[in-house]
């Protein structure tokens, strides 16, 4: 039996009120690799960053090499042996490839305080070989390609290799997303070699590249370890069974939709595109009709949202609501048009904290009310009762700061923004259930519901395939900027695992 | 989202010539201003003329390596016009003076340098102690430093009386002005500093990705403190030249550097925002401003609308090189 | 309730050691000084509380100093009124530019002090006397029961804007920017619109402040306020307005104004060198910053 490398026992962690890891135990042993796979919001990246020492556990234990650590920084991690690639690029843009490569550790380089560039080339060009590719290490780092950029932050975690007699610890967080095939090779080609002297841990949504590289693979799904599998038995479909969790979706809150009459078109979108984020979008929003947007991080969903909303201009097709053409100059270009939107990050994007209640609710549609001059704060204050009452807020008063409510409180803050005027043409919420407790979610949905009975336009980014399924009339998959499925759930009903396919 | 397609020569060409254009921005505006002045009047470039640029520029680009460190680690110094002029009253009153029996000679302009990094030194530790922003912390740092040279200068401001010294202000060497020289050296240090030190190069780092820096266990707070006091030194050395040219201690002897050196910086290359920039560009700066001044002179524009011309030039410089960044949603304060 | 504290323990303590310090004349002196920080400090909160500063203040006040002194005599009110405009679409260009190009505030007003200043200094390389119609702004520099009227002025314009923030759209909206810019922009409000106003009353505010220099000194003078920029923004940090925004109000900034003019006051009545103002004021603002700077919001200080 092969000694351990990296374990980590009982790892739990939350964020405010989110719960993103809950006692995860895994373990790396010596000269092997070991995927973790798992929806988006399953734990990865958290369990990444705990791993490297980016961030410390609530609960659970870290050890290396059978020595138990308590690390304060990543650079503890770094002394420790382990090297990390993050998702997003952490380099420095102003300085040389070298530079980045050995920032922090340039020590041997580094004579009576004066830099020897040519020891600095020398030791970044030993990492640039393991992963055969030739980028110069005097290029400064912001005239390479991202793709170029992403193999750097590659050599910078194997740079740690040079600094510990141990054999190192890797840990990479989705290495060949976002990189052509030719590189994607090169990375790939670099684990294998790894393996021989190293352990590493390969965190990837893209099953194919899990499967030929690792020996083990770890399935997460809602902060939870839920299996383990050996990766020459396992399938890409075996896989996505586990993330997705049980085979049928049982969704309670759903009622089972008649005949779904189609309302008239809203928002219609033809040929949107907007470079390296979609392109070719065309879609209908009607009125009444919930559409829900299926796809994983990077495949556009998210950003087509923020064009719906004003937040970036489209750069081809074009916009019509109602029947006419329209550019969107910005969000309060948008909300003038009754097109309105609750981010994902309710803390720093949805609700002021440091307000009330009722100013928040106010906060989009100030001028009604206004008398002639002053804000009326008793109109704000009734208003702001009633949709407490409506939205089932637990606040202690309309004047309470919102930053003193629980997160699901918060977010009925966040809708109700919207609501306190007239109805809105278009409502599209950025995974609005995300963090929040079962009763929230089902009252979140349950609203979200209600407008589209009212006829209000729903454009929905779920959190998870079941409040997709359970709250949608229809819904889109989208991967790598393109539509690449729709369902109407009322007609054929797609199974979680359908949708799954399409995003991967 | 980045580009994901290949890196072909074809798309890598354009952005290399658009960096090199950016590179020499600053240099061919340098070049066509001064050949816009000489044909606009022939006395604009003759030898004796470019002496008197070259003396001009002395002080504001020894101001201006110090400024482009702080800059380019992403922080700001506006205490200048206060710092010269408490290190301006100490020079004076060290060397041979009307006021006091000290006589330091030409330690007196090690004596101003080290008093100039003590205040950088505090700068550094206000901004990273105390947490205050930069911008607020030297700007206090300033009012002290100018009280501090109210408070040496007394009623009367020291007259430097030390022969040496003050022919070293006024006079040349191998027919360009000393003072030019002496800034020349601390130009050729600057580059030094910046390609060959820690503080140079983490200096970028922390300008252009402080967190990355953190993470990777830099001891941000000292190199900035460091790039502090280096600046610090710097404007006092800056303080002592000009005050052996003018042959006293004089409590306002910054007026309108602060604006100046900023603005050379800006037009030099180095964002506002820190991370790239060198001090060969921010000495192209100087050299432009100056001889925008020169020139300006013998058009018969007026001088008094330097300080204004040097607002307008650093707003434009400012806007036009951060346009590209502007977005819908993002957060300037 | 800090501040508070502070002025009272001030007064009380250099009324103990100059007993005629807290007679009603030198408690007039006391307002006189405070007339023109104070009308500087309306509008440097304004700014502050939305999260930015405005350096170009005392300059834009010298410059309106010398528009007026230079127009009284030909256009008597006139030459007051446009030269408020003046002042306040100066102060709203800055404001635009710094919301449209997305530049620091900071640098703006750096900027718009240079510019500000180098005009001011092109059109009067001195100070310009006001040669007729004093009497337009005369008025200003003149006392009823003790009270100077530019005090009362600039206590009254305080009481405005106080209300203004109070009970309009754009106080709140001030407020959201300067807690929350990012949800301020989500929620659909014309971030840069408020900016911009925000700016032009700071830049009102500078012309009203140097109409006052100029009822108080019969004449224009290019840089008779520069001195004045750092006692202002001292007062708005010392009053308890913290540089990072979203926080603070006008009644604040009345505290700190006081202080400040305690401390101005107190220098000349206890014979200390006026070399210790600037000191003063300089430790002053660095040590209000650096205990009201709200660190959460900070993250990385630049």
């Amino acid at each position: 039996m092969t000694a351990v490398a990296l374990r980590a026992e009982g790892l739990s962690r939350r964020f405010g009120e989110t719960l993103a890891l809950r006692e995860v135990t895994l373990e790396v042993r010596q000269r092997e690799v070991v995927g973790v796979v798992g929806e988006n919001g399953a734990g990865k990246s958290t369990l990444l960053k705990l791993l490297a020492g980016a961030i410390a556990p609530d609960a659970g234990q870290i050890s290396v090499r059978g020595a138990a650590v308590r690390w304060r920084e990543i650079r503890d991690a770094a002394d420790a042996g382990i090297g990390v690639m993050f998702q997003e690029p952490s380099l420095v843009p102003g300085v040389s490839v070298a530079e980045n490569i050995l920032l922090g550790h340039e020590g041997p380089a580094v004579r009576f305080g004066i830099i020897r560039w040519r020891k600095l080339f020398a030791l970044a060009k030993v990492s640039l070989a393991k992963l055969g590719i030739k980028i110069s290490p005097a290029a400064v780092t912001h005239s390479l390609s991202f793709s170029e950029r992403q193999l750097v932050a590659f050599a910078r975690a194997l740079a740690v290799e040079a600094r510990t007699r141990e054999a190192p610890i890797i840990l990479l967080d989705e290495p060949t997303s976002a990189l052509d095939d030719r590189d994607i090779a090169a990375v790939l080609r670099a684990v294998e070699e790894l393996r021989m002297r190293a352990s590493v841990v390969f965190v990837s949504h893209r099953l194919e590249e899990v499967l030929r590289v690792c020996d083990r693979i770890y399935v997460m799904k809602d902060g939870q370890c839920v299996a383990e599998c050996d990766a020459r038995t396992s399938t890409v479909d075996a896989l996505q069974r586990l993330m997705v969790g049980h085979a049928m979706g049982t969704d309670v809150t759903r009622e089972v939709a008649a005949s779904h009459v189609e309302g008239t078109v809203c928002l219609e979108v033809r040929q949107l595109g907007r470079r390296d984020e979609y392109a070719d979008v065309t879609l209908a929003f009607r009125y009444g009709e919930v559409l829900g947007l299926a796809g994983a991080a990077g495949s556009g969903c998210e950003e087509l949202c923020r064009t719906l909303f004003g937040i970036d201009a489209p750069q081809s097709g074009t916009m019509l609501l109602d029947g006419q053409v329209v550019t969107l100059r910005d969000p309060s270009d948008a909300v003038g048009r009754a097109i309105v939107y609750v981010p994902a990050e309710r803390a720093s994007e949805g609700v002021i904290g440091e307000m009330s209640v009722a100013a928040n609710m106010t906060l989009a549609y100030l001028a009604q009310f206004c008398g002639r001059w002053a804000i009326d704060t008793r109109r704000e204050w009734d208003v702001a009762e009633l949709w407490i009452r409506q939205l089932r807020i637990a606040t202690p008063s309309a004047t309470a700061r919102v930053s003193d409510l629980s997160g699901g409180n918060q977010q009925k803050v966040a809708l109700a923004k919207w609501l306190v005027g007239e109805r809105p043409r278009m409502l599209i919420l950025d995974h609005p259930a995300r963090g929040l407790d079962v009763l929230a979610r089902r009252d979140i949905l349950a609203a979200v519901r209600e407008l589209a009975r009212d006829g209000v336009c729903i454009v929905i980014l779920a959190d998870t395939l079941d409040d997709l399924l359970a709250v949608s009339d229809t819904v889109i998959v989208m991967r790598d900027g393109r539509i690449s499925a729709r369902y109407s759930v009322a007609g054929d009903r797609p199974t979680q695992q359908l949708i799954l396919e399409g995003m991967v | 989202m980045e580009s994901r397609h290949r890196p072909g020569i074809l798309s890598v060409a354009p952005t290399a010539v658009r960096g090199a254009l950016r590179a020499s921005g600053p240099l061919l505006a340098l070049l066509a201003l001064t050949i816009g002045f000489a044909l606009a009047d022939s006395d604009f470039a003759t030898i004796a003329n470019l002496r008197v640029i070259l003396d001009s520029a002395a002080v504001p680009l020894v101001l201006a390596v110090g400024m482009t460190f702080v800059i380019r680690q992403g922080s700001i110094d506006l205490s200048v016009e206060g710092m010269m002029a408490a290190c301006s009253l100490l020079f004076a009153c060290v060397v041979a003076n009307d006021r006091m029996q000290v006589n330091l000679g030409w330690f007196g302009l090690p004596a101003a340098a080290a008093l100039g990094g003590v205040f950088g030194l505090a700068n550094g530790l206000v901004v990273t102690r105390l947490r205050v922003p930069s911008f607020m912390a030297t700007l206090g740092m300033g009012a002290i430093a100018l009280g501090a040279a109210m408070l040496m200068s007394g009623d009367q401001p020291p007259l430097i009386q030390d022969p040496v010294l003050r022919q070293w202000g006024l006079g040349q060497t191998f027919g360009l002005p000393n003072l030019a020289l002496a800034a020349a050296s601390c130009l050729v240090v600057g580059l030094f500093v910046e390609q060959y030190t820690r503080l140079g190069r983490y200096g970028y780092v922390i300008g252009g990705a402080e967190g990355v820096a953190r993470a990777s266990g830099l001891d941000v707070d000292f190199y900035k403190v460091l790039g502090f006091a280096f600046a610090g030194l710097l404007i006092g050395l800056a303080a002592a030249m000009e005050s052996a040219r003018l042959g006293l201690g004089h409590v306002g002897i910054g007026e309108g550097k602060m604006l100046g050196t900023i603005t050379a910086v800006v037009i030099g290359g180095t964002p506002l925002s820190g991370g790239s920039g060198s001090v060969r560009g921010s000495a192209v700066g100087v050299l432009t401003l100056a001889v925008l001044a020169n020139g300006m002179v013998f058009i018969g524009a007026t001088p008094d609308l330097e300080k204004a011309i040097q607002g307008a030039i650093v707003l434009v410089a400012v806007v036009v090189a951060n346009w590209h960044l502007r977005d819908r949603l993002r957060i300037v304060k | 309730m800090a501040p508070f504290t502070v002025l009272i323990a001030l007064v009380l303590g250099i009324g103990a050691v100059v007993p005629s310090f807290l007679s009603a004349y030198s408690l007039g002196v006391l307002a006189d000084a405070a007339s023109v920080i104070l009308l500087l400090a309306i509008g440097q909160t304004l700014i502050v509380v939305m999260g930015g500063i405005d350096l170009s203040m005392a300059a834009l006040a010298s410059l309106t100093s010398v528009i007026v002194a230079l127009l009284l005599p030909e256009l008597g009110a006139g030459a007051v009124l446009g030269a408020l405009c003046v002042a306040a679409l100066i102060g709203a260009l800055q404001g635009l530019v710094h919301a449209r190009a997305q530049i620091p505030s900071f640098v703006v007003t750096l900027a718009g002090l240079g510019i500000c200043s180098g005009i001011a200094l092109a059109i009067a390389k001195t100070t310009v006397p006001v040669a007729e119609h004093y009497e337009v702004v005369g008025w200003l520099d003149a006392r009823s029961w003790g009270v100077p009227h530019a005090f009362a002025f600039g206590v009254t314009l305080l009481a405005l804007f106080q209300v203004a923030l109070g009970c309009l759209r754009f106080g709140r909206y001030l407020y959201a920017i300067g807690m929350a810019e990012r949800v301020a922009l989500l929620s659909g409000i014309r971030v840069w619109r408020v900016k911009t106003l925000a700016f032009g009353a700071s830049g009102l505010c500078s012309g009203l402040a140097g109409v006052c220099m100029v009822a108080r000194t019969s004449s224009g003078n290019p840089t008779i306020a520069d001195s004045l920029l750092l006692p202002s923004i001292a007062a708005v940090l010392v009053g308890g307005t913290a540089i990072t925004g979203g926080h603070g109000s006008l009644a604040r900034t009345l505290l700190g104004v006081c202080i400040v003019a305690v401390m101005r006051v107190a220098v000349a009545v206890a014979g200390i060198a006026p070399a210790y103002e600037p000191i003063a004021y300089g430790a002053l603002v660095i040590i209000a910053v650096a205990f009201t700077v709200d660190r959460s919001s900070i993250g990385i200080v630049k």
